[in-house]
Parts: structure tokens; sequence; C-alpha cells
């Protein structure tokens, strides 16, 4: 513990200067964007020390810093990073530090700058809580930014569609609060102390903290599932983010596809957590992802504006990592940990080029272009790179997410786990059918075709070459290497695999010893 | 020779590729050119020196195994960077970089006027990269990254004339068709996985690479026997796959549309790469397929049916390329009639074969083309061999080749494989023959292949100068057939009545004659002494269950007099073809109207399958959508949302004393979190209290 605290450093710098930086008035010009570049170019220096911890073999709980809150409720500020988590937080500060260096407010850049950093300090904040209430209160602060920019510099009716922001996924979290009260009620009941440790009721869950009380824990269950499955967003609650990817500012958009944190908070509380609600619903989410997948493909096709074409592909490819989170597999879980951090990357590519194209001449649809090709030659490459990626190429990091998931999926519905099927595998492994047809739609619309007369528009200049360079570098990376990653998340993900897997065979009537084992090998098998 | 050098075989193009992206300035000027086009052709060709030099080196019983590093590596799955020297292998290294080179070399003629010269052979690299990629592979997933990397490729080659729509339809149709055929081969790849990973007791616990040949092989060829259902369910996912490459019926679809690419991509496509990796698929997996006569009956009857209805479609066409694509479809169903039959090597044989002539057919097409202005209808040719003396030459020992004359190299593969059709009962199903009735089918086939193919050359080269005939023609000339004429022909002038075709320059004849050498000689060289059965041997002929092709003294017989038969429908479908197009272009008289000329036109328009395809996939899919959209997503749940949205407007403007309604709903939000967590605090000590 004599490390400084990063995380906390991480949480709360940029919110109070991204704070002051907003409410000081008159700025000269490119100052805060000067200013607020380098803090996140520091934020992601820290990302990196963060993440670093986790290539070397480490893994287990890293960074914890606990300090008394609302002792009386045992509610404490308590942050801490796993290896999932680190990532996650080094993909906020990278594209946190790309959306800042992309964005050209047309007024008042103090405040966007502001609170681009507001909603950084957040999402790590978000990521690293240890604590429900804590998280809940980042959970719900993040919303705040995304929604003041959507307000301040979005386009279309704003107003609307930031009440409409703020007020679904409101309404989503409300319920995980609810699941939140009955997590706390019943690990009081059990340990007869009033906490919100997560590391604490996880190790209750482990002592019967469920015992007897299958409806609390179903409705719980349901409580945060409802909520990450708005925010991720899964059909049917999905249309807020089409709005939303329409009409906010690119800077946002790109640094709210970081709003992983939907999937994400399933991995960190509903696995742990619920674990035999988890393995009661398995098919049901399961078959929710494989419709999404399918769903968010077929309307990605018709769509004509890039932001819901996004959003749609967005709905599809939170498909798999759904799929892949319950197929309640390693290998299954693994691709989807792979996938939400590639997905954050993969669809942040698409919308920074698309944002360059945004800047040169303002388009609501894709049929206002053209034969790009040719007058951007560096910047089609770029693009096919990461709709590439978006389509799940080999080589791109999108394939090994999307490969790994649906193979998890495959073999539990194979061995017939937890009352899954094959149907939904084989029906999500068609969705890569539906993928390819949306990206390469939106590529011909673009970059095929004799360019439109109205639209001479030069090719993009160096410094946004070198961004979407970067994107592209990174993407084929990580595909190409992406143990990395996968090493790295490994222990973490078996860790919750585990936590997950395993009351089944405590709880579950100990079959009688196989007949072709001796009955010494069948009890270290039930110890084990 | 040390094996690992192998991976310089995969990665000289790569670097090809990056090479020409970093000198794209070059491609300017002509001396810019010369030296790209140079830098195109070095590492095909080094590539297959390599190649060929560790095939001498290697011995062709053995399988050797070069391992790099992990590329995903798990608990419970190992999937590493690694390469397969074998005897299948490196007959593909050697096709697709010998055949590959030949192309590029062609290509820095072809593409001479070409203002994004280095842009081509950037993608043309990439594209002998994944096809290598893809037989080297020594696991399913890497295969997997080669078989969606030839597609990727094709689709940038297809659409390399990108101010044309339609070019960018076609890449759209090839990728998307390909896609379907890569849903399967997935599926088949999760299948062997769990295939494996249950029967695969013996597999040592460290080693879980459970889609490496290695590895898996043996294992399935244990455990499959007991689990035949699963055997035919492999193998069928894994024909999807090879039906989406290989362009066999259903999915050929994209192959014909596949012309709108340059020329010399077209005879990549279609002779060295892409459509020859369902064939190594199901060689490389021979023994899943032996374990079902299910499925290798439907690998026959697919394979057959697709030989006679591209034969059939291939008579209607006027474009010369889309004759050639058809028959390259209708030869792929040959092949996979082997395959079907059990006679992996006999399949592959005919691959290299094919390559050789098919190469040099769609090469010298693709000269007729440059001196024809960039024309791709046949009806405005004639007489062309007088103009053209070394691509005519050239091009008829590749025409005899297909056609099958005896002696040349596509006379022994077909044999070959009408033999091995004919002596075939490993696709026995409840008595039924099908490799026996796949054999017969194949049989008329050659014949049709010997006709059309005739009508083709005496089209183009026999005949009156037709386009000299000045625009009668062109009014017949079908608006389809415009719309797939090169477009791009700036620097090009119309094909005009005064137009005098000159003979292609050197680099672009000189592999012309190279390929025309191989398919006259190579078919018998190969098939000396067993030369090429031999070799492949062990790689495509399973050791466990004996001689699936039982020849006795009376199918000995048989085949011989196969082999009498097939020689015979040769010179009968030649002679039909030159009795019919003597004289060039028929005149569409009274009598050959009402014989062919509803069957020609309907031909010409592949019978309306691929209309019905497309407007049920591209109109219905779009109507699919637009409902859904319209009812579902905006009806139902846009009524969710919409719900929700107006709750919370309705809370703002009940509380809108302030202007921003936003931050009074989250305040009040916030509230009522704030609330329940009081409440709850309430709760909790009256319970503590108790």
């Amino acid at each position: 513990m004599n490390e400084l605290p990063f995380l906390s450093i991480m949480i709360f710098a940029p919110i109070v200067l991204g704070l002051i930086m907003a409410l000081v008035p008159k700025w000269p010009a490119k100052v805060p964007q000067a200013i607020s570049c380098i803090i996140a170019l520091s934020m992601l220096v820290f990302g990196g020390l963060v993440t670093s911890k986790f290539l070397s073999d480490q893994n287990g709980l890293q960074l914890q810093q606990q300090l008394d809150w609302i002792p009386n409720l045992g509610v404490s500020y308590f942050v801490g990073v796993d290896s999932m988590a680190a990532w996650m937080i080094l993909l906020t500060t990278f594209l946190t530090l790309v959306a800042i260096l992309i964005s050209k407010p047309a007024n008042r850049d103090n405040q966007f700058f502001g609170l681009l950093l507001c909603l950084e300090g957040t999402l790590v904040g978000v990521f690293s809580s240890l604590d429900l209430v804590l998280f809940y209160v980042f959970f719900e602060l993040s919303l705040v930014p995304v929604a003041l920019m959507i307000l301040g510099w979005g386009s279309g009716d704003r107003g609307k569609i930031a009440i409409r922001y703020i007020g679904t996924l409101f309404a989503g979290s409300l319920l995980m609060l609810v699941g939140i009260l009955i997590l706390g009620n019943q690990s009081f009941n059990l340990l007869k102390h009033p906490t919100f440790n997560l590391i604490e009721i996880q190790n209750a869950v482990g002592k019967g903290l469920w015992k007897d009380s299958w409806p609390l824990q179903a409705l719980a269950f349901w409580g945060f599932m409802i909520a990450f499955l708005v925010k991720s967003p899964a059909i049917p609650i999905h249309r807020w983010l089409a709005d939303t990817y329409e009409n906010a500012p690119v800077g946002a958009v790109v640094a709210g596809v970081v709003l992983k944190v939907g999937t994400f908070g399933m991995f960190r509380f509903v696995l742990a957590l619920f674990p035999e609600a988890c393995q009661v619903y398995a098919p049901i989410m399961v078959t929710i992802g494989m419709i999404g997948i399918l769903y968010g493909g077929i309307l990605a096709a018709i769509q004509k504006n890039p932001g819901r074409l996004m959003a749609y592909s967005t709905v599809s490819h939170v498909g798999y990592i759904v799929v892949g989170i319950f197929s309640l597999n390693h290998i299954g879980m693994m691709g989807a940990a792979f996938q939400q951090f590639n997905h954050g990357l993969a669809a942040a590519a698409v919308f920074v080029l698309l944002g360059f194209l945004y800047e040169r001449t303002e388009f609501r649809s894709l049929d206002d272009f053209g034969g790009l090709k040719k007058t951007m030659p560096v910047f089609s490459t770029l693009f096919m790179v990461a709709m590439l990626a978006n389509l799940g190429l080999p080589f791109t990091s999108g394939f090994v997410g999307e490969i790994l998931s649906l193979l998890g999926s495959f073999q539990s519905g194979y061995a017939g786990l937890f009352g899954q099927g094959l149907m939904a595998p084989i029906l999500a492994t068609s969705g890569a059918i539906l993928s390819a047809v949306y990206m390469l739609y939106m590529y011909q619309r673009l970059f095929y075709g004799k360019a439109k007369s109205d639209a001479t528009i030069g090719d993009i200049t160096s410094r946004e070459a070198l961004i979407g360079g970067a994107f592209a570098c990174l993407l084929l990376a990580f595909g190409i290497l992406p143990s990395s990653i996968l090493h790295s998340m490994e222990p973490r993900v078996d860790s919750i695999h585990n936590a997950v897997v395993a009351p089944v065979q405590r709880t579950a009537p100990e079959p009688s010893v196989d007949l072709t084992t001796t009955p010494a090998e069948g009890a270290r098998g039930g110890q084990s | 020779m040390d094996a690992k050098l192998i991976w310089l075989t995969l990665l000289l193009p790569v670097a090809g590729a990056v090479v020409q992206t970093l000198l794209r300035s070059m491609s300017g000027t002509d001396g810019g050119k010369r030296l790209l086009g140079f830098l195109a052709v070095l590492p095909i060709a080094a590539a297959f020196l390599i190649g060929a030099m560790i095939t001498k080196s290697m011995d062709p019983g053995q399988a050797t195994t070069i391992t790099q590093m992990s590329w995903i590596e798990l608990k419970g799955l190992s999937i590493p960077f690694e390469l397969r020297i074998d005897s299948l292998s490196m007959t593909m290294v050697l096709i697709i970089t010998g055949i590959g080179a030949l192309i590029h070399l062609y290509a820095t003629g072809y593409m001479a006027k070409e203002k994004d010269y280095s842009r081509f052979f950037a993608y043309l690299n990439l594209f002998i990269a994944s096809m290598l990629m893809l037989v080297l592979a020594n696991n399913l997933l890497l295969l997997f990254v080669g078989w969606e990397g030839v597609g990727l490729c094709s689709y940038l080659l297809i659409g390399f004339w990108y101010e044309d729509k339609e070019n960018a339809k076609a890449a759209n149709k090839a990728f998307i068709v390909n896609r379907i055929g890569d849903f399967g081969l997935t599926i088949g790849l999760f299948l062997i996985v769990v295939a494996v990973a249950m029967a695969g007791k013996g597999i040592e616990a460290q080693d879980e690479r459970y889609l490496s040949f290695d590895t898996i092989l043996p294992v399935l060829q244990s455990s499959l026997v007991h689990h035949p259902a699963l055997a035919t369910a492999i193998a069928l996912c894994l024909f999807v796959g090879a039906c989406g490459k290989s362009a066999q019926f259903p999915l050929y679809l994209w192959l014909p549309d596949a012309m709108a690419g340059p020329t010399p991509v077209s005879a990549l496509i279609h002779a060295a790469t892409m459509v020859t990796s369902g064939v190594v698929l199901l060689n490389r997996m021979h023994i899943v397929f032996e374990m079902s006569a299910v499925a290798s009956s439907v690998v026959c009857f697919v394979g057959a049916f697709t030989a006679l209805f591209a034969a059939i479609i291939a008579f209607g066409q006027t474009d010369i390329k889309k004759v050639l694509a058809y028959s390259t479809v209708s030869q792929l169903g040959f092949m996979f009639v082997a395959c079907g039959a059990g006679a992996y090597w006999v399949g592959l044989f005919h691959v290299t074969t094919h390559a050789f002539f098919k190469a040099l057919l769609f090469l010298g097409s693709g000269a007729v083309i440059h001196a024809m202005a960039h024309e791709q209808d046949m009806r405005k040719y004639g007489k062309l061999y007088k103009y053209l003396p070394i691509t005519f030459i050239t091009m008829m020992i590749g025409y005899l080749a297909i056609s099958g004359v005896p002696g040349l190299s596509g006379f022994y593969s077909k044999e070959l494989i009408l033999d091995s059709a004919m002596n075939s009962n490993l696709a026995m199903v409840k008595r039924i023959n099908a490799a026996q009735v796949s054999g017969w089918i194949c049989l008329l086939t050659a014949l049709l292949t010997a006709c059309y193919m005739t009508r083709m050359m005496m089209l183009t080269f026999a005949g009156k100068e037709r386009w000299m005939e000045g625009s009668q023609d062109a009014e017949h000339a079908t608006e389809e057939h415009e719309e797939h004429a090169d477009e791009h022909d700036d620097d090009h002038h119309e094909l005009s009545p005064s137009h005098r075709p000159h003979e292609v320059p050197i680099s672009m004849w000189f592999p012309l004659a190279v390929l025309a050498v191989l398919s006259a000689a190579g078919g018998w060289y190969l098939n000396q002494g067993d030369r090429f059965k031999e070799f492949l041997a062990s790689a495509t002929t399973s050791t466990g269950f004996g001689n699936v092709i039982v020849a006795d003294e009376t199918e000995e017989q048989l085949g011989h007099m196969i082999g009498q038969i097939a020689m015979f429908g040769a010179f009968a479908g030649i002679i039909i073809g030159v009795l019919v197009y003597w004289r060039g272009l028929p005149k569409n008289g009274p009598l050959f109207n009402r014989v062919f000329g509803k069957t020609m036109a309907w031909s010409a328009n592949q019978f309306g399958y691929d209309q019905a395809m497309v407007s049920a996939a591209v109109d219905g899919g779009n109507e699919l959508a637009t409902l859904t959209d319209e009812y579902v997503d905006r009806g139902l749940f846009g009524g969710i949302g919409e719900g929700i949205g107006k709750v919370s407007e309705g809370i703002s403007a009940g509380v809108k004393r302030v202007q921003s309604g936003l931050v009074r709903v989250y305040a009040l939000s916030m509230l009522i979190g704030v609330v329940g967590l009081v409440a709850y605090a309430v709760y909790l000590m009256q319970g503590g209290i108790k």
C-alpha cells in the first residue's frame, strides 16, 4: 500500500479539473483543448501503468483503496481493479484522448472539454468501484456529461433526445437500485452487519447468501440485468442509442462508446452475485443475445444515417457479448471479455473516421456521398480496416471475440449445459453474414461509384491520418496478437467462471458415484 | 533445405503488398510502373523457388508441422501459428506461386495503362498470401484466416474499378455469398471442436490444439466411426463452405459476376486461387467425408449437377469471359465428383491441370480483350487468328486440353475422374451409387464442354471480322452485357469498324507460352508412372480404410472403355461445335431460332436462378428489414422507449420551474434513489433493533 492511489487520482483529477475548466468563463482560444489534452494524456499514461500490472503474472485485485463513507450503512469508498477493469480503463483513457483531439466544438469549448474530462473520471469510477453504492453513484453520474453534451452541442431535437437518454437509462438503473437493496438486505441477514462491499457479498454468496430465497435472487438478478441490458443496449430497449448516435457530437460518441459498462457490469456483478439465477436464465439471455445479433444486423442494413447504422450494429455486436457471457463456458466468456474491449475500439474507429468526414461536410445520409475512394485514398484505406474489424474478419480484433463467444456457446449448447441448445448459437453464427451486408453497404455508399458533384473534399490531413492509423494498427495488432489481452484477462474470467458454475456442484444432489470410478476417486471428485 | 523457410513463402507476398503500398506514388510514371511491376512479380517468383526447393527436399510420405508462436491461447483451446508441409499443401503452393507469378507478369503488361497500378498489385500480392495461408495452415482456424482473406481480396479486386457501381455490387455479392459458405464452415469447425473434445480422452491435457490437423485427423478417424450422424453433419457443414468458395450450386452465383474485375484477376481467381480452396478443404478433411456415404453422395450429386448446369448456361453466353467463368464452375463440379467418389487425389489432379489450361484460356481471352479495345462481346469478334497468331495458337492448346483431347493435360485428369466415379462404391446410399450416376452426367458434360468451348473459339477466331460490319450487331446486345463490359477505358478508344487488333507485348504472351507448354504436357508428365498419385498418397488417402476404389478385372475393362467413350465424346463435341459455328455467328434463321433460340436466351439468363435468388435476397431482405423497422422497431420497441421517454418528459414538464428540464429530471431521479436508500437504512436499523 505504498503506491500512489492511482485509481483515485484517475477518478477525481479529471472530474475536478474538468469542472473547474467548465465553470471558469473566458478562455483564450485553443487553450482548453490543449490543457485537457495534457490531462487526458497523463491519464492515458496512468491507465497504461495500471494495465501493465496485469501483463506480468499478477492477478487478483490490485490498487485497492478503501475509505469509510457512510459507515452506518456499510457503504464505503472502495476501489480496485482486476485485469478486465484495467483494460477497460485503458480503453477509456485512450478514447477520451482521441475524443479531445478530434473535437472542434463550435462554441463554449471550455465546457465541452471539461465535460469530456468529467466523463472520463466517472467512467474510471464505474470500472473500479468495488462497492455497490459507489458503483451506482458513478453509473448514474456518467450519464450526466453525455446528456449535457447532447444538449449543448448535439443536432436535431436535442433537448428531447437528451431527456430521453437520461430518462431511459435512469429508469433502468432504478431497477438495479432495487437489486442493490436486496443484496444489502440479504447480506445483512447473513453477516449481521450492513455492507455493500462487493468482495464481502461475493464471499457471502459462497456461504449461502441465497439460501432459501430464490424469488429474491431472481428479482435482484433481473434488476441488475435490465439495467445492464438497457445500457448495453440490447433489444427491446435500444432505440435511445440510435437517437443518441445520430445526434450527439462526435467527441461524446467516441468517448461514449466505452459505455461497455453494461456488459462489464454483467461480468463483475451479475455472474458473481447471482450464480443460480444465471444458470436458470442462461438460455433466455443467450436467446436475447442471438435475437439482438440478427435483429440489429437486419435493421442496420437499411439505415441511411451512419450514426443509426452504427447504433444497430452495436446492438448486434453486444449480442455476441451476451451470448458469450451466458454460455457460462470458459471459452465463451473469454470471447465475450475480448469482444467487449474490441468493440469499444472498433466502433470508435468508425466514429472517428466518420467524424473526419462530418467535419468536411455535414451530412445526414450515406447517400450524400459516393466515389470517395478517388478523392480520399488514405481515408478509404483506413475506413476499410475499421470496417473489416467491425465485420469480424480474421486477423482483425473483431474476429477473436466473435469466434470465441460463439464457440463457447456452441460447446455449452452441444453439451446441453444449463438448458442451452444448439439453435441459438447456430443462428447467432449467421450474424456474420448480416454484418458483412451492412458494413459493405455502408462502404459501398461512401466510397464506390462516381463522386457526387457537390462533394469536392480532399483527403484527410496527416494529423487525422495519424489518429486513424493508430486505430487501424491497434485493430490489426489485437487481431494478430490477441494473447496480450487474453492472457491477462484469463485468470479473472476463470475466477468468475468458477464462481458462477461452482454452486451447482455444491448444491445439486451429488450424482450417484460413477460405477467406473472407485469410491475414493468419486470422493476426490466431490471435493474439488 | 530448412523447412522453416516456408514462412518466407508466406511472408514474401505480404512484404510485396506492403512495398506496393509504400511506393504507391511511383505509379505515375512508366519507369515507376516498370519498377513496381518488377517488385510485384519478384516475391511471388521467389516464393515459388523456395517452395520448389522445399518440395524437392521433403519426404512426400510425411507431414511436417512448423510451429512459430501462439495466436489464441486459452485454457481448453490452443491455436498456434503453425504451418503444415505435406504433399497436399506443397502441391498447392507450387500451383499458387507458379501460376500466380505468371499471372503477375502478365498483369504488368495488361494493366500498363492503369493509374492505380500499385493498388492493384498490392491486392494481387495479398491475394496470393491469403491463398498460401489457406493451403499451408495446420489448423482449421488459420485455414479460416486464409479462407476469409481470399474472400476479402477478391472483394477488393472485383471492385477494383470502383467508379462503376455495378462492380461494387458484384464485389459485395462475392463477399456476401462467400460469407454464407463461411457460415457453414464455421459451424463445421465448431462441430469438430466438440467432436474432438468429446472423443479426445487420449489427447494429452496440455495439448489442446483442438483444431490442428495433426491432432484432429487421427482422433476424428477413430471416433467418428461410432458417430456416423456426426460425421455426416460435419462433412455437410464443411461442404457448404466448399460450395461457397468453389462456386458450386446453389452458391455459384458470385463467380460469373466476379468477371467485373480486371482479367488477370479472373485468371487468378479461377485458376490458381480461391475456387480451388473448396477442393483443398475436402482433401484436407477427407477422413470425415469418407466416413459418411450420405455426405459423399451429396458431394457427387451437387458436383455433377453443377457441372451440367453450368455447361448448359455457358452456351447462352456472349461475353467471352462469362463463357470461361461458367466453364470454371462446370469443371469444379468435375473435381467435386472425384472427391465425392473418394478419389481425392484425382480431384487435386484436375485442380492442377485445370490451373494450367484455365489460366491459359483466361489470359488468352485477356489478350483478345486487350487487343479489341476492351470489348468482351464475342459477337463482335471474328477471324482474330489472323491478327493474334500467338494468342490463337496458345489458346488453341488450352481449348483442346479442356475439351479432353487425348494427350493433352485435361484428358488425363478427366478420364481419371470418370474412371474413379464409375468404379467407386463410397457414395452408396440405399443401393443408389451416386458416384456412378454422377459419372454418367459428367460424361455428357464432357461432350458439352467440348462443344461450347468450340463455340467460343470459333466465334472468336474464325469467321469474318464482325466488328467491321458496323453497328447493327450492337442492337442485339442485351443490356446486361453492355453493363458488364469494362467501362474504365478512358485511355482506350471504342471498338470502331476501322479497329486493327495488334498482338500483345511479350510480358503478356510469354506467360501464355509457358502455360501452353504446361497444358500440353503437364498432364502426361504428372500422370506418368502414377507420379502424382504416389506423391499425394499419404495426404489424401486414409490408411485405415483400405482401398476405397475397388478395381477388379471387369471394372478395369470398364475403365478402359470409359477412356474411349470420353475420347469419343470430346471429338463429337468438337465436331458438333465446328459444324454449327463454322461460319462464325449462326444467322438467326427460323430453324435455328425455333430449335435453340428460346433455350439459348433462357440459359443465358441462368434459367432465372440468379435473378430469383438476388431479388429474393435483396428485395425480400429489404422488405423484411423495412417491415421490421416500421412495425417492430418503431411500433413496438419505439413504443416502449417512447413510453419511458414520455414518462420522463412528463415528470420534467411537471416540475418545470427552471429552464432546463433535464437537470430537474436528474435531480428528481437522484432524489428517488436517496429516498430509497434512506428508507432502506431505516428498515435496516429497525431490523437491527429487533
